[in-house]
Order: C-alpha cells, then sequence, then structure tokens
C-alpha cells in the first residue's frame, strides 16, 4: 500500500492532464504546423502560452501506479495492476480470459 | 517442503468458470476491471451497509433450509446474507450482475434492487450502457465455502472453541451430497501464546486432479489475540 498522498497527487496530475490534454496539442501543432507556418514572433507568444500551463499537465509527468494498491513498481500496463494484486486476481478468477499454464 | 497451488485458479478454463465474462480491445482491459471492482465493491458495501441496520430486527433463517439450531443466537446470525460470488458479463450495451449468495433475503425487499441498481448507476456512470442486476439462490448453500468460512468466523468471534467450530462446519456439509471436505485453521488457536494450524479432513480431495471439481476460499478473521487464517476445500464432484 503506498502512502495516499503520493496516490492523491497522481490522481490531480491525471485530472490536471486530462484538462488541459487539447490545449497542449493544438499548441504543439500550431507551432509545428508546415501548411499555415508561423512567424517567428508568433511562434515565441505561443511558446509563453505553453510553458504558462501548469506542470502537472505535461503528459511525461504521469507515473504509472497500480489501481488497487497504489504501488509504483512492477506494474503490468495491460491490466493495471501490480504483480502480487494480479496474481490475487487471477486465482480469485477475477481477470476474464486468464488461465494458469500447467502441464 | 511443498507449496498447494490455488485450487480455482489451477482449473480456470476447465472446471472452474470466471466470474467475469467480456472481452475488450488490450487497450481498454484495464478500465474493465476497475469498472468490475467499483461494481463489486458497491454491491458489498451496500449489503454490509444494511445488513448493519438489519440486524436489530431478528433475521429468520431460509425456511427452506434446516439451520441445525444446537445455539439460536450464533446460527441464526451468522447464516445471513453472504455473497458467494458475484458474476459479471457485459456486452455491448449491458452489463449483467448476478448476485450468488446463499440467503437472500435482504435483497429480496421491495425496492432493494431499484436502490442498488440506481447506487451502482451512480458509480460506475457509464452512459450508454444499461444495468441489469439479478440474484440467483443458492442450491445449497452450505457447500458453499466462504458460508462455511463465515460460519466458523462467526463462531470463533463469539469465543466457540476452534475444534467445535470445524466439526460444527463439517457437520453442515454432511446434508450436502459432496465427496470431501478440508478445513483448516491457523494462528493464535484458544488465545495460546504460539501460532500453530489445525486440520480436520473428511473424504477424498484430489487437489492434484484438474477434472476434479474443487471449491476453495481463504478467509482471514480478526480476533482480541490477532488474525486466525481459515481455508475450506470442498470436492464437489468428478467429471
Amino acid at each position: 500500500m503506498a502512502k495516499k498522498s503520493l496516490i492523491q497527487r497522481e490522481r490531480k496530475r491525471q485530472k490536471l492532464e486530462q484538462k488541459y490534454h487539447l490545449i497542449r496539442r493544438s499548441s504543439k501543432k500550431k507551432i509545428r504546423s508546415k501548411v499555415y507556418p508561423l512567424s517567428l514572433s508568433e511562434k515565441t507568444k505561443m511558446r509563453e502560452k505553453l510553458q504558462s500551463l501548469p506542470r502537472n499537465s505535461a503528459p511525461t509527468r504521469l507515473h504509472r501506479r497500480c489501481f488497487l494498491t497504489g504501488r509504483p513498481r512492477a506494474n503490468y500496463r495491460d491490466f493495471g495492476l501490480s504483480g502480487h494484486i494480479l496474481r490475487e486476481m487471477v486465482y480469485a478468477c477475477l481477470l476474464p480470459g486468464a488461465t494458469r499454464s500447467s502441464w | 517442503m511443498g507449496q498447494k497451488i490455488n485450487p480455482l485458479g489451477f482449473r480456470l478454463g476447465t472446471t472452474q468458470n470466471h466470474h467475469s465474462f467480456w472481452f475488450a480491445q488490450p487497450k481498454n482491459y484495464s478500465e474493465g476491471l476497475q469498472e468490475d471492482k467499483k461494481i463489486r465493491n458497491c454491491i458489498k458495501n451496500y449489503i454490509q451497509k444494511n445488513r448493519k441496520k438489519g440486524s436489530n430486527r431478528k433475521i429468520e433463517a431460509d425456511s427452506s433450509f434446516e439451520v441445525i439450531t444446537h445455539n439460536k443466537k450464533m446460527d441464526s446470525g451468522s447464516s445471513s446474507e453472504v455473497i458467494t460470488h458475484i458474476e459479471i458479463q457485459k456486452e455491448i450495451d449491458t452489463i449483467h450482475v448476478i448476485i450468488h449468495i446463499g440467503f437472500p433475503n435482504l435483497l429480496k425487499k421491495k425496492g432493494a434492487i431499484e436502490e442498488l441498481e440506481k447506487d451502482l448507476q451512480k458509480e460506475v456512470n457509464s452512459v450508454n450502457q444499461r444495468l441489469n442486476i439479478g440474484i440467483e439462490k443458492v442450491k445449497e448453500p452450505y457447500r458453499q465455502p466462504n458460508i462455511l468460512a463465515e460460519y466458523i468466523a462467526f463462531q470463533l468471534k463469539n469465543r466457540v472453541s476452534f475444534r467445535k467450530a470445524m466439526k460444527k462446519a463439517i457437520e453442515l456439509t454432511k446434508k450436502t451430497d459432496i465427496k470431501g471436505v478440508k478445513v483448516k485453521i491457523a494462528g493464535r488457536l484458544a488465545g495460546k501464546e504460539i501460532a500453530r494450524a489445525e486440520c480436520i479432513k473428511k473424504g477424498r480431495l484430489p487437489l492434484q486432479t484438474i477434472r476434479a471439481k474443487i471449491d476453495y476460499c481463504c478467509y482471514p478473521i480478526r480476533t482480541i489475540y490477532g488474525v486466525l487464517g481459515v481455508k475450506i476445500w470442498i470436492f464437489v464432484d468428478e467429471e
């Protein structure tokens, strides 16, 4: 079980990323556009606008955590779970399609 | 020293069915798991809340199944509202939730299903998917290991001796037609200083045979001396 404060920080980052996702994407597209190229001063203005967004809204600040326990390591991307919670849930028949190999 | 594999996980795909049955793109599988967990938690919290509310009035045992009234207070308390498992099936526009419950007196009340559906709809907050809750009464409740585990837990919390509780649980399974049962309790039994494990076994229990249908439950009990673990295996049938 991770600290609740760290879990809440991560949740805040997720919400901020969702909130500013479209603004970030459209600003980056405008800066990099070749079809409608911006002038240098306009590019500078657009970059300043990008930099004024909150830092926690950057998608690179997100970190993958287990959604049940909040453990930051040994997480599987396909399940969103850490390793030993994944094992417990497989044995409790809660993951559809998961079976155990035996021969 | 050999370790025992979980009998349910070992038999998944052959004699053991999954409790969640749906398909998803690998990208969306995790969201489906989170949704399942929310649904199950909501149902269990609802029953927990209403069990506390309903414990003031007298809880009557199900009349179609005879409960051994060795001690009336203990027996009637332990046989209330135990969910054996919650089955979730998802289609494109519907989520089917089937609650397999041993004694569905609480959920049979008027308006309970609608209230639970409202809670679930609020919890899941999916706009384009309908919820469909069904209740399935378990045919033989004392064949289910977690109903037995709840029974033992209730006895141990009321200071009944652990050996008597184990024997009583095995006695309850004799009425149902099973081929083998094993009950194991580990921990500080009877409040002793040093912990140990006690085990009672009746009949056959072919744990290595995949086609043998075995039901299993692992259940921690909190007492004032610490945590006791109860494991129950029930050999139901052989295909």
